[in-house]
């Protein structure tokens, strides 16, 4: 294991509140190694998925036995999941960016492609939005749709991820969706 | 609205949407003292929740569409059902028939402008399809989000097995069926359409008039959305987990390098007939969605199905499926035993080569049995074919039969008459011979099918061989067990030459008696040392480099030998001798002159190049030391790694690599003990491959020493960087579907850093490219054990086949006479942007080119640098052409206007806008895809530029423009609107006033210098999708899905074809500047024709890249290609190996299409007289073949000179 999934696992281990806070850079910049990683060992024209690259960084970090360690999947989930959403958040920005301006200069931009089934980028922006006033009301709520929404997790995986029941998703991940239906217009 | 109210909110929705639904509102009025916006919102949401009462309680992803009003010019009335690939909506047609449809509309993720075009193919090829069985797709385009989808016809039918069942249809009611849809899966495989998805629910069986119909749908789907991915990394998700419908698919469709053909669709149609057969599925669903790439390898004999009528006799359940066909189980048992089993059992072999031949051999063999012949699929006992005459002649036999009991019985009851006597022999002999003649009858059609399947493979393997897949079919280890399984009774010269061909390239090599286990060459490269495995153990042996060189045997046993630095010795080590010797060659033999004990035997050995240090590790901790090569000196203990299984690598800086068995890489500075870093490499193994793949086999610096390659004992090969340890590349892994034998056994980097060359167990020799795709694989033959590079040479030794009869080979070749492609790197994704995405100068020493990043870029060709490049997403440049000068480049985008660049400082120096009119056309709404390809006219005084579209279907009245332009002024000469679709090619006539365009479905010629250019005369000949004018003669060249057609420039019309079926599905075509040589790029292949006889000289694969664009050196130096990855590809060596392999694939083709398989020596002779169009070389082979092909004549499998093993 290397230094890096080393002090993930650290932080996923600790009791110090401040932990989850110094896990998300770190996870970011896993996601976005293994969403690299991913498309340079497979050919261009490739996609990836959310709900796949979230497993695989907690496989690698973890291992697929699981570390005898810790097991505070919750955190991870939580984490892994905001960290996918500023991703995906990231990339729709700058493709919106993209398509209004630019400019003929030279540029490395550091790309990583991540397939979104959202009916457009316009749209997850707006989604993210919304769901900015709900967190305001409600942490929980966010996690949720963090990995509902972002992290394309079924209502079980959430709530294994959350250490929560399914029923209890369910009922909150019903309010959400109402929730960004009424401000959105539409179901999602 | 606050936190403190939303919270409030999500109480009371909460505490309502627990309520039902009608006492929900009440509920709501009565609440006293909420604000008003609470209420609101609360009401809202309850709204929204009945609207979409549905919990989205699935594991799928979250967003869920909307429905749609329209996708394209098809209303939606609702939606009928979602797939994996993306979501079926029942819609309305309007025009020009009113109907119904059912469109399917694909997940959004297909944007590029190259996929887009691609998908329009597809849909061609799937509109050809037209046959009963098969539900027609009408129409497929991109709606206005720029998703794809496909109008089907709308079938509404009930799934095969279930309208089976329900009917309770007896066996050969079912059969019949079963022959319909085999019918019908044949037709779209002759159109070259696979449809890799077959199961129940794609097969609806309709009744017309009370006659059930059944219809496939989904037709080549998966494959036009998916080919892309599914052809590169298989059907395998990130999580090894399966897409499609495991319980239908072929064994090979889990293969990371998955190649489903015409023959996985025969395997799911055998599982189809196993389910119609017998009820059940030939293996568990819960152990065919268990199966994973490693998995489906390692199946144990027990997943191999039992037969249907041992199933159907064992089996629970099996009395309820025995009613619901109108049998009890013995009798569905007996109706199942023979032909059924052996036919069902053929067509779900887990080797695609030991299945039927086609869909249609499968089909044949049931009608055969539905008309009571034998079937190919059984095995010909005489009882069977007698059993099969008797059934088929059962009026006759019965007739007879009774006549002979009606005899036995006279002969108890009665004396015998005489005359009786007499017809009773004379019927008893009459049977005979029938019998006897029904069973030569059946050994000759079965030596005629058998000689036609073999003729057929050959065929296939011989056109492989040309095409130049050799390289990737090694690379999945099968041509060699393709040609092993082959019927040796047929086998002759053109076997012997195919065994060659897929033999590698060497500078020498000799075989031994015994396996190679090791071998190192001398540091000037004159000798070489190998380990040869005897009965008696390994023993190392020195020779010269040659093929004929005498060996000379050192008398130790010892499993490594290395050249001692000193350019006398040779060290020795390893078991089962403990210690390392020093062996010094004399006039007499060798001696032992020093010896160093170590704990245990050596493991591992390495030596730091230029230096005098030999690196060991020994003993069960995996000790490291460093001794003096010379005095066999301990100059330093490093103390243990940790491991038993170590492999060593050091650099120049004195640091070492050490692999341990549990895909740890430790990193060691030999100056600082302490000094220990640990890559962990568990990041290229795929989880279910990881309780066999994590050994470190192997590692190597690379030449700069900043990275560390390892290779695993699952076959994967991956790049670290020592500054981060970061995973900076994944090689192509030596892993084949033919084995789970995987391994890396040895990696070499070439001294110029560029390359790393690998070798495993599945007997590959790869040559793969540091830093972007080119990969170069060799077939040994065997499994390579060693391989060492010194300078560019290469010193391999295999071991080849198995356990005591082993044998080994050792040889040596030059890395530089391998035809590797240079890549151009720079590009960061790769993909050109359209066809006219590359311009190369005429000294061919420049290159320029315009990839999917927004960049377009500067290369030196020599060398492969990237001189200049500019990223410009506001421009979104998709094509560039250069100016007959080579002074100035022109590159123009999406965003409608264009530059014009100092072909040689790469200054932007005009801009170069499309007149208001063309843009101002792209209606709202309309997804314009701006100038997509330029051409300059050959006297470089206007050039032109035509556009992209993708609204097309949606509307169809309005022609895309072609603007030419003058280029001194800038001014626009022309606005020509010929023709609707995207514009993909621009091409002016090398001396006439002329442009010919490539539109999406048609081609056009315009006169310039008449007075009304537009709209333009069509040329003629199917679909065309790529034309150029010939340089010399001026005649336009077109490329349609299948031919290459040579057309007269001024009034279009056919003048001849060019080639047939070898080129097909090209993009883009070239010439060289003589116009000797026509370039014709496919996204899988290019090739080069002789542009006279349309002779293919040279085809090369894409090798897991993929082609969009392409361009011919012009000094005929190479091939420079557009893809995901950019590589020039060197022309010399491809042309006198191809000519010879064109030929042999003529003579093949002669062989398989002109004789008939009548393999009747004489009259294939006779027949090769009668055609007079065949050339002398082609004849000479066709002789040769024939001469050494196997005839009746011959004992079986005699004589066979060589087996390749």
């Amino acid at each position: 294991m290397d230094e890096h999934s080393e002090r993930i696992t650290q932080l996923l281990a600790s009791d110090d509140p401040r932990a989850a806070e110094a896990l998300l850079p770190l996870i970011y910049q896993d996601l976005r190694r293994l969403a690299r990683h991913r498309l340079a060992k497979e050919p261009a024209g490739q996609t990836l998925q959310p709900t796949a690259l979230v497993h695989e960084a907690y496989l690698r970090i973890v291992g697929a036995e699981g570390n005898p360690g810790w097991d505070n999947r919750g955190h991870f989930f939580a984490a892994a999941a905001e960290a996918m959403r500023r991703i995906l958040i990231d990339q729709a920005r700058r493709k919106q960016r993209q398509r209004h301006g630019g400019g003929a200069t030279r540029v490395d931009l550091d790309e990583v492609e991540i397939a979104i089934d959202a009916p457009s980028y316009g749209d997850l922006l707006a989604v993210d939005e919304a769901l900015q006033a709900l967190e305001a009301a409600d942490e929980r709520a966010r996690s949720i749709a963090n990995l509902r929404y972002f992290s394309g997790m079924s209502n079980r995986e959430t709530a294994e991820a959350l250490g929560i029941s399914v029923p209890t998703v369910e009922r909150e991940w019903r309010f959400i969706r109402t929730f960004l239906q009424s401000k959105l217009g539409y179901d999602l | 609205m606050t936190p403190e109210q939303l919270r409030r909110v999500k109480e009371l929705f909460l505490a309502a949407s627990d309520r039902d639904l009608e006492h929900r509102s009440g509920w709501l009025d009565e609440l006293p003292g909420e604000a008003p916006e609470v209420v609101e919102q609360v009401r809202l949401q309850l709204q929204a929740l009945e609207d979409a009462p549905a919990d989205l309680g699935t594991p799928e992803f979250a967003l869920r569409e909307r429905l749609p009003e329209r996708i394209g010019p098809y209303r939606v009335e609702h939606r009928i059902g979602a797939g994996g690939m993306g979501v079926v909506y029942l819609c309305s047609q309007e025009r020009p028939v009113r109907r119904s449809v059912a469109v399917k509309r694909i997940r959004a993720g297909m944007d590029s402008d190259a996929l887009l075009r691609r998908f329009h193919f597809e849909q061609q090829v799937l509109a050809d399809l037209e046959h009963p069985a098969i539900a027609q797709v009408y129409d497929a385009g991109v709606d206005d989000d720029g998703r794809p989808y496909f109008a089907m016809e709308h079938v509404e039918g009930t799934p095969l097995t279930g309208y089976c069942d329900h009917g309770r249809l007896d066996t050969d009611s079912r059969l019949r069926l079963f022959v319909q849809v085999c019918r019908g899966v044949q037709h779209a495989h002759h159109r070259g359409v696979v449809h890799r998805d077959l199961k129940p629910q794609n097969i609806l069986v309709v009744e017309v008039d009370g006659v059930p119909r059944p219809k496939i749908i989904d037709f080549g789907i998966a494959k036009s959305i998916d080919r892309e991915r599914v052809a590169c990394v298989g059907p395998m998700t990130l999580h090894g987990e399966v897409l499609g419908t495991p319980e239908y698919m072929a064994p090979e469709q889990f293969s990371r390098h998955a190649v489903a053909d015409t023959r996985s669709d025969q395997f799911s149609l055998g599982v189809l007939l196993y389910e119609l057969l017998t009820g059940s599925l030939p293996v568990s669903s819960d152990r065919s969605r268990s199966r994973t790439l490693g998995t489906v390898q390692a199946a144990p004999a027990e997943d191999a199905p039992l037969r249907p009528s041992i199933v159907v006799s064992t089996r629970d359940g099996s009395a309820e499926a025995a009613e619901r066909r109108r049998l009890d189980r013995r009798a569905l048992t007996q109706r199942l035993r023979g032909d059924l089993d052996w036919v069902t059992m053929r067509a779900v072999e887990r080797t695609p080569e030991r299945r039927y031949g086609s869909v249609g051999e499968l089909a044949d063999d049931l009608e055969r049995h539905l008309d009571h012949q034998p079937v190919l699929a059984g095995p010909p006992s005489t009882r069977y074919r007698v059993a099969k005459f008797v059934q088929r002649n059962r009026g006759t036999v019965v007739a007879g039969g009774g006549v002979l009991v009606a005899l036995l019985g006279g002969l108890v009851a009665f004396a015998v008459e005489n005359a009786r006597a007499r017809d009773f022999a004379a019927l008893a002999a009459r049977r005979e011979r029938q019998a006897v003649d029904a069973r030569d009858e059946f050994a000759r059609q079965n030596r005629i099918l058998r000689g036609r399947a073999y003729a057929s493979r050959v065929l296939e393997l011989a056109e492989l061989a040309r095409d130049g897949r050799l390289k990737s079919l090694g690379d999945r280890g099968n041509f060699h067990s393709s040609l092993d399984v082959l019927d040796s009774e047929f086998r002759g010269m053109e076997w012997d030459w195919l065994a060659a061909l897929s033999s590698p390239p060497p500078v020498w090599r000799r075989p031994f008696d015994e396996p190679v286990i090791d071998a190192d060459l001398s540091p000037d490269a004159g000798e070489l040392l190998l380990v040869l495995e005897t009965p008696e153990g390994a023993v190392p042996v020195r020779t010269g480099n040659g093929p004929d060189a005498t060996l000379r045997p050192i008398p130790t046993r010892a499993r490594f030998a290395r050249f001692c630095p000193d350019g006398e010795g040779v060290l020795t080590a390893g078991h089962p001798a403990e210690g390392v010797t020093y062996w010094s060659e004399g006039p007499d033999g060798w001696t032992e002159t020093r010896r160093c004990e170590t704990p245990g035997p050596v493991t591992a050995m390495a030596r730091i190049p230029g230096s005098d240090r030999l690196l060991i590790a020994c003993g069960a901790e995996g000790q490291l030391r460093s001794l003096d090569p010379r005095d066999l000196l301990l100059v330093a203990d490093h103390g243990s790694c940790g491991a038993t299984a170590v492999c060593l690598a050091v650099d120049d800086r004195e640091r070492v690599l050490a692999g341990r068995d549990d895909t740890v890489v430790q990193i060691r500075d030999l100056g600082d003990p302490a000094s220990c870093r640990e890559i962990d490499a568990r990041e290229i193994v795929l989880p279910q491959n990881f309780h066999f793949g994590k050994a470190v086999e192997c590692v190597a610096f690379t030449s700069d020493s900043k990275a560390a390659i390892a290779g695993l004992s699952g076959g994967d090969v991956g790049v670290w960087s020592l500054e981060d340890g970061r995973l900076m590349r994944v090689l192509e892994p030596h892993q084949t579907i033919w084995s789970t034998d995987w391994s890396v056994n040895s990696l070499v980097v070439d001294p110029a850093g560029r390359w790393v060359v690998t070798s495993g167990r599945d007997g590959l020799l790869r040559v793969q490219s540091l830093e972007g795709f080119g990969t170069l694989a060799l077939r040994s033959g065997g499994k390579i054990y060693t391989s060492y590079g010194g300078s560019d040479l290469l010193l391999a030794a295999d071991r080849l086949g198995q356990g005591a009869s082993s044998t080994g080979l050792a040889g040596v070749l030059r890395l530089a006479d391998l035809p590797i492609p240079m890549e151009l790197v720079g590009h960061e994704r790769g993909e050109s942007s359209s066809d006219d995405a590359i311009a190369v100068t005429k000294d061919g020493k420049t290159a320029y080119t315009v990839a999917q990043d927004d960049s377009f870029r500067m290369w030196e060709l020599r060398t492969g640098r990237q001189l200049a490049a500019w990223r410009d997403t506001a421009l979104a440049p998709q094509a560039l052409a250069l100016h007959p000068s080579d002074n100035e480049l022109l590159v123009v985008g999406r965003a409608g206007y264009g530059y014009l660049l100092d072909a040689e400082t790469f200054d932007i120096e005009r801009t170069v806008h499309m007149p208001p009119a063309t843009l101002g056309r792209q209606a709202p709404g309309r997804a314009e895809s701006g100038p997509l390809s330029v051409a300059y006219a050959s006297d470089g005084r206007s050039f032109a530029v035509g556009f992209g579209t993708t609204s097309v279907l949606r509307d169809p009245e309005v022609a895309t423009p072609i603007v030419v332009f003058d280029h001194a002024t800038l001014a626009v000469l022309h606005v020509l609107e010929g023709c609707r679709g995207t514009v993909w090619e621009v091409a002016f006539h090398p001396t006439r006033n002329l442009l010919a365009a490539e539109y999406l479905t048609s081609s056009r010629i315009f006169d310039l210098d008449s007075d009304d250019p537009a709209p333009g005369v069509e040329v003629q000949g199917a679909n065309k999708q790529a034309c150029a004018f010939h340089p010399r003669t001026g005649i336009l060249y077109g490329a349609s899905q299948r031919e290459l057609f040579r057309c007269d420039p001024l009034d279009g019309s056919v003048l001849s074809t060019v080639s047939e079926s070898l080129v097909t599905d090209v993009l883009v075509i070239g010439f060289d500047t003589a116009g000797d040589r026509l370039l014709a790029v496919s996204p899988r292949h290019f090739s080069l024709l002789n542009a006279d006889t349309g002779d293919v000289v040279w085809l090369q694969k894409a090798e897991g890249n993929r082609f969009d664009s392409g361009a011919l050196l012009p000094g005929g130096g190479g091939v420079l290609v557009g893809g995901w990855s950019w590589l020039l590809y060197p022309m010399a060596g491809a042309g006198d190996a191809f000519e010879e392999r064109a030929t042999v694939y003529r003579a093949a083709r002669f062989i398989r299409d002109d004789l008939d398989g009548g393999w009747d020596k004489a009259a294939a002779l006779e027949r090769l007289g009668a055609r007079v169009d065949l050339a002398d070389d082609v004849r000479d082979v066709v002789l040769e073949i024939l001469g050494g092909m196997r005839v009746v004549e011959d004992p079986p499998g005699s004589g066979t000179t060589n087996s390749g093993r």
